[in-house]
């Protein structure tokens, strides 16, 4: 594919989008195509930096998240508090469950190698193994819709925000205490040399928490992954023949309009397909395409369909992903996400673990 | 890589056919949402912004509870 018709492409996308759904709809394209374009093309990540911190004491992805999480928390802040009625921060509760389904996510999530934005970005430049779990991570969305009342009803905090405790001001500056503190542990952790980001990390920091603010002001609600993913599961189930109506998740008013509704106009839907195709141009803009990933064996193949439901599942039941409950729930002070955080970066350590066990190259 | 898109060196589909093969993904849940949504109404379109529009966010998000 020749570059010029890779603009054409993404240019199609966007005033397709446009004519379909307006142009709200059309902006979020943009913003997720940026995000593809941001995530792939100057390869920040979630799920690398993690393990990368874990096994080879290397911060600097990891310190590049904090950042832009900082950055965006900046800007959300003020405006949440400023326009209450208009703008929603990703906030959640804190609860058995969503801890322990955070843990399983993370654990998963090393076994996929990539968490919720990471399996779509990956799946859409080419990585065989993300697109074996992306079936799997829809299903399992779908799955956990079904049953998140259920879970959440084992026990569950009320929702609790940093700026609701300590006001808007003293919120973000907790935020930002937070975060800094965080920093400092993955500066002391680290290795000489990989110990702060690199040039390429601050720009896609910058960028990235540019992108999340402007799905902010222009969604309305920051920025999500999993919701969309369990919404295209619902709309494979409600053409089957599937009565969501009876289901508690499915039949509370928004997520019965968004089943309805085309998935055009459902924001997160529309920034995940941007995402996808985002990260395919990029893939297709390289001269030369990466290596694909190693050949596995079958038994090694069925572990990454698997952890690609548990992926999917997990994430409803905790609130989100990275995206959704760590960057957005830490960015715009839900309690929750930092409990995710703390919880998923305790699971990937167990998946590490379990990865050379589990997932083993053919051959 | 060969003429069929596949990797020499692993036997599986190289990254331009398996990214192609993801887009095709979503043309095909875009087929089923046309297929069971309803036609959508552009009079019913929201403003290009939400901040200063004066409604509410959708609430559809991965961290709302029904």
């Amino acid at each position: 594919m020749q570059r010029p018709s890779l603009a054409v492409f993404a240019l199609l996308l966007v005033a397709g989008t446009f004519a379909a759904a307006g142009p709200r709809a059309a902006l979020l394209m943009l913003v997720g195509l940026g995000l593809g374009l941001v995530l792939e093309g100057l390869r920040f990540g979630f799920a690398g930096p993690w393990r990368q911190i874990i096994t080879e004491r290397d911060g600097r992805g990891l310190v590049a998240q904090f950042i832009a999480i900082g950055l965006v928390a900046l800007v959300a802040f003020p405006l949440l508090s400023a326009f209450p009625e208009e703008l929603q921060g990703a906030h959640a509760p804190i609860g058995l469950a969503m801890i322990a389904a955070a843990f399983v996510f993370g654990t998963a999530m090393q076994l996929v190698m990539a968490c919720g934005s990471g399996t779509l970005v990956n799946a859409g430049s080419g990585n065989l193994l993300a697109l074996a779990a992306l079936p799997g991570f829809i299903l399992g969305s779908f799955l956990g819709s079904l049953h998140q009342v259920w879970w959440t009803g084992l026990g569950t905090l009320p929702v609790y925000t940093l700026q609701g405790i300590f006001g808007s001001n003293a919120g973000l500056l907790v935020t930002l205490t937070g975060l800094t503190l965080l920093i400092l542990a993955t500066v002391w952790r680290a290795a000489p040399g990989k110990r702060l980001p690199s040039s390429r990390l601050w720009l896609a920091a910058g960028l990235l928490a540019a992108l999340a603010v402007l799905n902010l002001v222009i969604a309305g609600q920051s920025w999500g992954v999993v919701y969309g993913l369990g919404l295209w599961g619902a709309k494979f189930a409600d053409l089957a023949g599937w009565q969501l109506a009876g289901n508690v998740f499915w039949a509370a008013p928004a997520n019965a309009e968004r089943l309805q509704q085309s998935l055009l106009t459902d924001v997160t839907s529309v920034t995940n397909i941007g995402m996808i195709c985002g990260a395919f141009l990029v893939m297709r803009w390289r001269r030369v395409a990466a290596d694909q990933v190693p050949a596995l064996t079958p038994n090694s193949w069925l572990v990454v369909i698997l952890a690609g439901l548990v992926l999917g599942y997990s994430s409803r039941i905790a609130f989100g992903c990275n995206v959704g409950a760590f960057f957005s729930g830490v960015s715009t002070g839900s309690l929750h996400g930092w409990a995710w955080f703390l919880a998923a970066f305790a699971g990937s350590m167990l998946g590490l673990r379990l990865k050379p066990h589990m997932l083993r190259v053919a051959g | 890589m060969s003429k069929n898109g596949a990797n020499h060196n692993t036997g599986l589909p190289a990254r331009p056919l398996t990214g192609f093969l993801s887009l095709c993904l979503l043309a095909l849940i875009m087929l089923v949402d046309a297929a069971q949504s309803l036609p959508i109404d552009p009079y019913l379109a929201p403003a290009p912004l939400a901040l200063g529009s004066g409604v509410a966010p959708q609430s559809a998000h991965c961290t709302n509870l029904p």
